[in-house]
């Protein structure tokens, strides 16, 4: 019954081969670039994809992002011009970094592309030497969805605390909650400190917990004074879990229209901290896609954003869609982008840790 | 209200599709349980974007009966091929395998199954009979008891692990520095990454479990013999004996329910952490603690209690606060968020006919999957007789594609390859595999809780002495010191009979 030695090897090699040949699916990036056609003189108006596109999600299935890809993606299929179907591949690591640099390097053909969070993308570009994309290259198709700041407090531990000015008379004595370091939750306070000069960012008291869920527990066990949450995310804490008392946005929130926004209670360069904290996603493609493919993507993407189907279904699973076309993503981003690189101090911070 | 919830899951259950689901859940739940570094949380990521547009009950079904049937399914391997199938069942492989080279491989997959079940089961019904409890229960464990656990759980590992005294404290420290590799786990910083990007993760779970424990073995067993089993395995009478492994050891079995039970219901901790302290207690409560790990069968009636009950404990912080306890919860919690459930501490009031579903499936998934194996155990032992050289390439064929499969980096599967040499290594120089990999699972909790009680205390260092955390630190210095009393006390006993 014994198999020969002969045999195992055989086995083995036979198993190198398919794991090989698993690992060299897709060849390899050099020959990727080479095969880019049509060049944009000779190209035609529109384009109509021949074989499915695969949209690369740098984060877990069933988080956030994923979701809102899951969601445009069919009505995006009806908008598209052909029968192919848009493939959902999540490809994780990194806090985003791996599946990022993935799109980045993918053949520009139009048959990859991805939804990256720009935020937490520019901000690894600008601290993490070893990232090898380049979000400013990265053509913006467009974004499904922005989430808006807002100072949560603690109603167990500062009851006392009901408006922007009552938080500043005691910033310093507060322990302030993040997501996770180098977050949009840890951004915000340090932004709106060395941007309005209101107070010394540096002074403020961290702590950075595992994710919102991490948060929340903090809260509730009275570990923690202030977090700058997301509207969007939290609205169905407010007032058990989070007290909402200032909104980064240059008008009111249709979700809490009655806080007061950052332009309200006067913080100076308001509207600059706004843009900067937008949290948006967007879909992107591959630098030098040819502009005749991702204006394709861009007006079915838009399409799709718009679709009164799609908006309820997004809704109903409780991801409101803010739609964004290509051109007003592509200038937030810019501006997103601008804003980060000038803050030197923060992104030392964020370098050392 | 909960009741007509229940009554509800029942009857969704009955159905064509709810049968049809609880069936293909359990069948696929042991199968990727019995391949070896896919658990769970894999199966369950995998399945889960095709189950967008579902109905939520319908999705749950099907992810319920995933859950409960993997643990049970990664126990056969551990059993009879010395590989965690899941990761929580490393204990399961210091009394498990050396049963079926002695040719009990059945009677030691019905001891693992029928512990396995019962567990589970009296685990659901303290779950469902503490709902109101949950979330008082999830607040009580802090970052500083969280810290002291973990500190406990790598105390617990010096005590119990057998082989080179010298080996094990190098090995154990070896793990702990490669633990810290990737992005620092507060400040998200890269340490020790030397311009890699594959590094920022640090080392994946899988692919060094699956090196240091199945390429390892079957590096061992391609070297040394021809079968795993010494002799013919006897298959008569086997479930009935492992029945009775459980029984004759009840008191064995509650400890063990208990630990698992509350070390799932602490959020962070992780759960691969359960049945290593559940064998450890097993083994210094033991009169003859000289037999384990020689194919004792209380050493697989501990770790698989503990593994169900604490998968029932893992629900407590996800369905009451929305912390995820461990990956495969946290891959659940997507699951909510993909069916428009907000994961939180609203999770039980605003949708309890979710959580009355993954409770009522899971009883069926307990008891369906674990009789499946129990059954099956005894065919599936007769793998233990069969030449090594056939094993051997279907076993590494299997890792390498499971481990390419969870995150499609090929790198993964050069990790496991170099795992596996240095398992092999530890093999020959008798020191336990089993330091190279607890340490890197536990080092980063440590290290979190550790970092966040700091920042959160401000410099009031009382924060870290807490009454939870006082009673750990007590059960720690007790768990060092028992075995020196107890052998001090041996010497007294042996001297006065002399």
């Amino acid at each position: 019954m014994s198999i020969t030695r002969r045999e195992f090897i055989k086995y083995s090699i036979i198993t190198s081969a398919a794991l090989f040949g698993l690992g060299c699916i897709g060849g390899s990036e050099k020959e990727k670039k080479e095969n880019i056609t049509p060049t944009p003189t000779e190209t035609p108006s529109e384009w109509i994809p021949e074989k499915e596109i695969q949209l690369i999600i740098p984060y877990k299935a069933g988080g956030g992002t994923d979701i809102y890809a899951r969601i445009v993606a069919p009505y995006w299929e009806k908008y598209l011009p052909g029968d192919q179907p848009i493939v959902i591949i999540n490809k994780l690591g990194g806090g985003g970094v791996v599946g990022t640099t993935a799109i980045y390097q993918a053949k520009p053909d139009g048959y990859t592309i991805g939804l990256i969070i720009p935020l937490a993308m520019i901000i690894n570009q600008l601290t993490k030497p070893e990232v090898q994309y380049d979000v400013l290259k990265m053509p913006v198709l467009g974004s499904p969805s922005a989430y808006t700041r807002v100072v949560c407090t603690n109603p167990k531990t500062v009851p006392d605390i009901e408006n922007w000015d009552d938080l500043l008379e005691r910033i310093y004595d507060l322990t302030f909650a993040t997501y996770g370091f180098g977050g949009t939750a840890h951004l915000a306070p340090l932004l709106t400190g060395y941007e309005s000069g209101l107070y010394d960012p540096r002074k403020l008291h961290f702590v950075h917990y595992s994710g919102t869920s991490g948060v929340i527990a903090a809260f509730e066990r009275k570990e923690a004074d202030v977090y700058f949450g997301a509207v969007e995310a939290h609205t169905a804490y407010r007032n058990e879990v989070f007290n909402f008392i200032l909104v980064f946005k240059n008008e009111r929130h249709e979700m809490c229209p009655d806080v007061p926004t950052t332009v309200e209670v006067g913080i100076p360069n308001a509207e600059k901290i706004n843009n900067a904290l937008t949290d948006i996603k967007a879909f992107v493609a591959p630098p030098e896609t040819p502009a005749f493919i991702t204006n394709t993507l861009a007006s079915s993407l838009n399409k799709a954003m718009n679709d009164p189907l799609c908006i309820k279904e997004a809704k109903e699973k409780k991801r409101p869609i803010t739609p964004r076309n290509a051109k007003e993503s592509v200038k937030l981003v810019n501006e997103m982008f601008k804003t980060w690189s000038k803050q030197d101090e923060i992104i030392e911070l964020l370098k050392t840790g | 209200m909960l009741f007509e919830v229940i009554s509800i899951a029942f009857s969704q259950i009955f159905t064509s599709l709810g049968m049809a689901l609880l069936l293909f859940g359990i069948v696929i739940g042991l199968t990727m349980g019995i391949i070896p570094g896919l658990g769970a949380m894999a199966t369950i990521a995998l399945i889960l974007p095709f189950t967008y547009g579902w109905e939520k009950l319908d999705a749950f079904l099907l992810f319920s009966a995933i859950f409960g049937s993997t643990t049970v399914g990664g126990s056969v391997t551990a059993i009879l091929l010395n590989t965690p199938g899941t990761p929580e069942n490393i204990a399961t492989t210091l009394d498990g395998y050396p049963m079926a080279r002695k040719g009990k491989a059945a009677e030691a997959i019905a001891t693992a199954a029928f512990s396995s079940m019962c567990g589970g089961l009296i685990s659901l019904a303290v779950f469902i009979a503490t709902i109101p409890l949950l979330r008082s229960i999830s607040l009580m464990f802090g970052p500083p008891e969280i810290f002291w656990l973990g500190f406990f759980a790598l105390v617990i590992i010096s005590a119990v692990t057998k082989g080179s005294f010298l080996g094990s404290l190098i090995i154990g420290c070896f793990a702990l520095i490669l633990s810290f590799h990737g992005l620092n786990p507060i400040t998200g910083t890269p340490r020790f990454v030397h311009g890699f990007i594959y590094l920022y993760d640090g080392f994946q779970l899988i692919p060094v479990l699956l090196g240091t424990f199945a390429v390892s073995e079957m590096i061992k067993l391609s070297l040394e013999r021809e079968s795993i089993a010494y002799e013919v395995v006897k298959v008569e009478g086997s479930i009935k004996k492992g029945i009775k492994n459980v029984l004759k050891n009840r008191y064995l079995f509650l400890r063990s329910l208990v630990i698992g039970y509350i070390i799932g219901a602490i959020p962070g901790i992780g759960g691969t952490v359960a049945n290593y302290l559940a064998y450890a207690q097993a083994v210094q409560t033991s009169k003859n603690p000289e037999t384990f790990g020689k194919g004792d069968p209380r050493g697989i009636v501990a770790p698989e209690t503990a593994n169900n009950a604490k998968d029932v404990g893992q629900l407590v912080p996800t369905l009451s606060l929305g912390i995820p306890g461990s990956g495969t919860m946290a891959v659940l919690l997507g699951a909510f968020i993909l069916h428009g459930i907000q994961p939180g501490p609203f999770i039980i009031r605003d949708n309890l006919d979710v959580v009355a579903m993954i409770a009522v499936t899971l009883v069926f998934a307990f008891s369906l999957s674990c009789l499946f194996v129990m059954f099956l155990g005894q065919y599936l032992a007769r793998l233990t007789t069969i030449d090594v050289y056939r094993i051997v390439p279907i076993v590494l064929v299997i890792c390498f594609i499971a481990v390419y499969y969870i995150r499609y980096e090929i790198l993964d599967i050069f990790v496991t390859l170099l795992f596996g040499m240095i398992g092999y290594i530890l093999v020959r120089i008798n020191v336990s595999r089993i330091l190279l990999v607890l340490p890197i699972i536990i080092g980063p909790i440590i290290e979190r809780n550790f970092i966040l009680s700091l920042s959160i205390c401000r410099g009031d260092y009382t924060y870290f002495f807490g009454p939870i955390s006082i009673f750990l630190i007590l059960i720690m210095v007790a768990t060092i010191i028992y075995p020196f009393i107890k052998r001090k006390y041996k010497l007294k006993k042996m001297s006065w009979g002399d």
